[in-house]
């Protein structure tokens, strides 16, 4: 027996599926699975022509697939179908190689069983639909945000117009004209403040660097895009900074974070009596900055505290929330070696970020 | 023609009271809704501009709670992009006109209208 017959043999006896076929598309030599698969004998299959055995509606893709090894390219994870002869199928996953010195192409499969089939699809599914959750959130606060500039940029337009009529009929008095100008100057700084912080909230910051940021003007732009809302609906924005923190962080997904929470807060206490918001931090005694939002709301059940960093959690009314902010939160933030979670001696609702003041733990 | 403006933004009341006083129109303007239904109880304006989207109650709901005691010409101011027309005029709003474009054309509407 020479030594490509052992190889022969060897290959034969394997539990895994191998392949090797000549450059012309025969069979040269595979593994006894092989007869589990097809439902013909080795004998049988050996010299046969490769493709016979594929499906149909894979050859072309495969015809291709087998070109490009044979220019010298490396294979993985492609995929086709095997026909038994009982007329059913099986999926099996290549990887493949070309062997210049033997001429030949040596493949090794794993078929990819129902199971395995399912769970990809089911995690495919899932992306899915937290890409469009995503989405979806992403849509909830364009339009919370359009409405935001639509305002002051009608009020420019109606002033404008007063502006055309008055000065049409030249009897304009020097206090209207002022009281005009201050309200479109006010009203254009109002817009240009909802884009500028908008220009960084659009942005996945995922990728971002790590950056020493100054805390408290990561906080006031998130603050900035909910303030006019704030102060329409007649709720109080409180602030309590103490000291002025530099933390390294993604500032763009903090902001993220701190916007998604001042928007639970005012959805928690909208149409209340006095409402207020309250954001906050200070720096504790093992480097970490710790930053606090609470509100006026009523205190959450113990059962809704349990859930509400699961994603898809929501108390809110359907299409108003995704249940998906506060699970995306909590990953921004673990994702800074930080923790958020609900303080549990409250007497309101607050949320506690705990984020360290450095990435590399010698905080200055 | 008796017009009563509804509008959360002060600045928006304030310049289509200007605007419609000066076609000659009586103008009352209302930063919240509630008071406008307390209102409507007593005098019975025959336009109503109203906001879509206000605290504690939408120009919506508003419109909701008046249509079957009021008989008279509801124009929708809206800010937000994404409202459907057609949507709102099937449940009886024939006017909806968009922030920040429409906001003068209201005159137009409402010459057509007299």
């Amino acid at each position: 027996m020479n030594l490509g017959t052992v190889a022969q043999r060897l290959i034969e006896l394997s539990g895994d599926l191998f392949f090797v076929i000549t450059r012309e598309g025969y069979v040269f030599a595979l593994s006894k699975e092989w007869e589990k698969i097809l439902g013909r004998s080795i004998s049988e299959l050996r010299g046969a022509p490769f493709a016979s055995f594929i499906l149909e509606k894979d050859r072309s893709a495969t015809e291709a697939a087998l070109a490009a090894v044979l220019e010298g390219s490396d294979l993985q994870g492609f995929r086709n179908h095997y026909m038994h002869k009982n007329g059913s199928h099986v999926l099996i996953e290549w990887r493949a190689v070309m062997d210049e010195e033997t001429n030949l192409l040596f493949a090794a499969g794993t078929p990819i069983t129902d199971s395995r089939r399912q769970s990809e699809e089911l995690e495919l599914e899932r992306q899915k639909s937290i890409q469009a959750s995503k989405l979806a959130s992403l849509g909830e606060m364009a339009a919370g945000i359009a409405h935001e500039v639509n305002n002051p940029l009608s009020i420019i337009a109606g002033y404008l117009k007063i502006l055309e009529i008055e000065w049409n009929q030249g009897r304009m008095k020097q206090e209207d004209f002022e009281r005009i100008m201050s309200a479109l100057n006010s009203s254009t700084e109002r817009a240009a403040k909802i884009i500028n912080n908008l220009k960084n909230l659009a942005r996945d910051g995922a990728h971002d660097p790590f950056q020493r940021a100054y805390l408290r003007e990561v906080l006031e732009g998130s603050l900035d895009l909910v303030r006019e809302r704030f102060k329409r609906h007649g709720v109080t924005l409180e602030t309590d900074y103490q000291g002025e923190l530099w933390v390294e962080c993604r500032p763009v997904e903090i902001s993220q974070v701190l916007l998604n929470l001042l928007i639970n807060a005012f959805d928690a206490i909208d149409g209340q009596q006095n409402a207020w918001v309250k954001v906050s931090y200070h720096q504790d005694l093992t480097s970490h900055a710790i930053i606090q939002v609470s509100n006026s709301g009523p205190l959450m059940s113990p059962a809704v505290r349990e859930k509400i960093f699961n994603p898809f959690f929501t108390t809110k009314l359907p299409g108003k929330g995704t249940g998906l902010g506060l699970s995306i939160a909590a990953t921004i933030i673990r994702h800074h070696k930080g923790e958020i979670y609900l303080h549990d001696k409250s007497l309101n609702t607050t949320f506690v970020i705990r984020l360290p003041l450095s990435q590399t733990g010698n905080a200055s | 023609m008796n017009i009563w403006v509804i509008d959360d933004e002060p600045e928006i009341c304030n310049i289509l009271d200007y605007l419609l006083k000066r076609e000659g129109h009586e103008v009352i303007t209302f930063e919240s809704p509630l008071r406008a239904l307390d209102l409507l109880k007593t005098q019975t304006p025959q336009i109503l501009v109203c906001d879509f989207k206000m605290p504690v109650m939408s120009g919506l709901d508003f419109f909701l709670k008046i249509k079957n005691s009021w008989k008279g010409h509801f124009i929708m101011l809206t800010g937000e992009p994404s409202a459907d027309p057609r949507e709102l005029q099937q449940m009886g709003i024939k006017e909806v006109l968009f922030k920040p474009r429409d906001l003068t054309r209201i005159l137009s509407v409402i010459k057509d209208l007299s």
